[in-house]
């Protein structure tokens, strides 16, 4: 069995939690320009997470030798690309 | 209602919603988005904050889960490739249907999903005694895995993938067309069709919505929809609120997850149906 428990992941996900959580705290706090700043690096850092978990076990998975699910990983990003591509241009 | 009341009131509901979604995999923007609309918010206002509420709930709520071995990634990529092309494709043809039929279908949906859900009985995966601490997780190359049950190991192996991917990107379709994140149909179908422990779908498809609200907002970012200010104080709660989540989640039973997940999705036809 292959898990994710306590590898670096889980410690750069509660790493980058950490920051979001603080940093959208103080930007409801501070407002204006800096608050503003601080809302898009708490977003930023979120909407971030989870397609990284996906790019992470991509690369996890090739170096098992686990190719069938690393190359269903990759296809997946490559279709979420695909698709913010397509319906941005469709628009 | 002054400022401090109204961002205070964000937070309390993004909490709230997020909660219950993470617990069953739903997401909480199929709740908190009807409910941002009670206010001054309009829906196209509402419908980034309601991903914004997923994504945090989703990655909040995906750390303890991923622990405790109830997210089979591998089943959740393989899933989400039917569920995206579905997506894409309902984007696509968004204004085929009616906002009221497509929003009908959806709670109907949600209903049989629900009866479905509490008409079973019993647990379908039982603990090995002979499985360890070390036997929790995913198995590498397959879909199959173990997750922890109080004391026990419990191990399990997905069937009818063909049949499953397959309505993942029906479901993806409708969820495209409707513009939702689609973690009530997501849920169901892992657990009923593809028979995933209650659990593990719940975990799995905690995840995956992740996935999908970050395409989502990263679209509704291009044409300018997302409020940051009022994102940051729905990623407070929603923070809390997967965390709060995952950890009630984890002390509930399976078929009590089963339950109460039917009960939301009921919950969540009524909601529907009163929006159409």
């Amino acid at each position: 069995m292959t898990t994710l428990r306590s590898d670096r992941l889980s410690r750069f996900t509660t790493l980058a939690l950490v920051i979001a959580a603080a940093s959208a705290f103080v930007g409801v706090l501070v407002r204006g320009d800096v608050g503003v700043a601080l809302d898009t690096l708490a977003l930023c850092l979120l909407a971030a997470l989870p397609t990284l978990r996906v790019a992470v076990l991509a690369t996890r998975w090739s170096r098992e030798g686990d190719r069938r699910f690393a190359l269903a990983a990759v296809a997946l990003l490559l279709l979420m690309s695909l698709g913010v591509v397509a319906v941005a241009v469709w628009r | 209602m002054s400022e401090a009341a109204r961002d205070l009131l964000i937070v309390g509901l993004a909490l709230m919603t997020s909660t219950i979604g993470s617990i069953g995999g739903l997401g909480g923007a199929i709740l908190l988005v009807p409910l941002l609309t009670l206010g001054d918010m309009t829906i196209a206002e509402a419908a980034p904050l309601g991903l914004v509420s997923v994504i945090a709930g989703s990655v909040a709520a995906g750390r303890r889960q991923t622990n405790d071995g109830v997210v089979n990634h591998r089943f959740g990529i393989v899933t989400e490739l039917g569920a995206t092309t579905g997506a894409i494709v309902g984007v696509l043809l968004a204004g085929t249907l009616s906002n009221t039929t497509l929003t009908i279908v959806l709670a109907a949906v949600a209903m049989l999903a629900a009866v479905g859900g509490a008409w079973r009985r019993g647990v379908r995966w039982k603990p090995d005694p002979a499985l360890g601490a070390r036997e929790v997780g995913e198995r590498a190359g397959s879909l199959a895995g173990a997750y922890r049950l109080n004391d026990d190991v419990v191990p399990y192996a997905p069937t009818r993938m063909p049949l499953g991917v397959a309505l993942m990107a029906v479901s993806g379709v409708v969820t495209g067309l409707a513009g939702v994140g689609g973690g009530f149909l997501k849920t169901p179908l892992s657990s009923e069709v593809m028979r995933l422990p209650a659990k593990v779908a719940a975990g799995t498809s905690t995840f995956t919505i992740g996935l999908t609200a970050t395409t989502a907002l990263l679209l509704m970012a291009i044409d300018g929809r997302v409020d940051v200010s009022d994102a940051a104080l729905v990623v407070l709660g929603a923070l809390a609120g997967g965390t709060i989540g995952s950890g009630l989640q984890r002390r509930m039973s399976p078929p009590v997850v089963r339950r109460a997940t039917a009960a939301l999705l009921a919950v969540i036809s009524v909601v529907l149906v009163l929006r159409a």
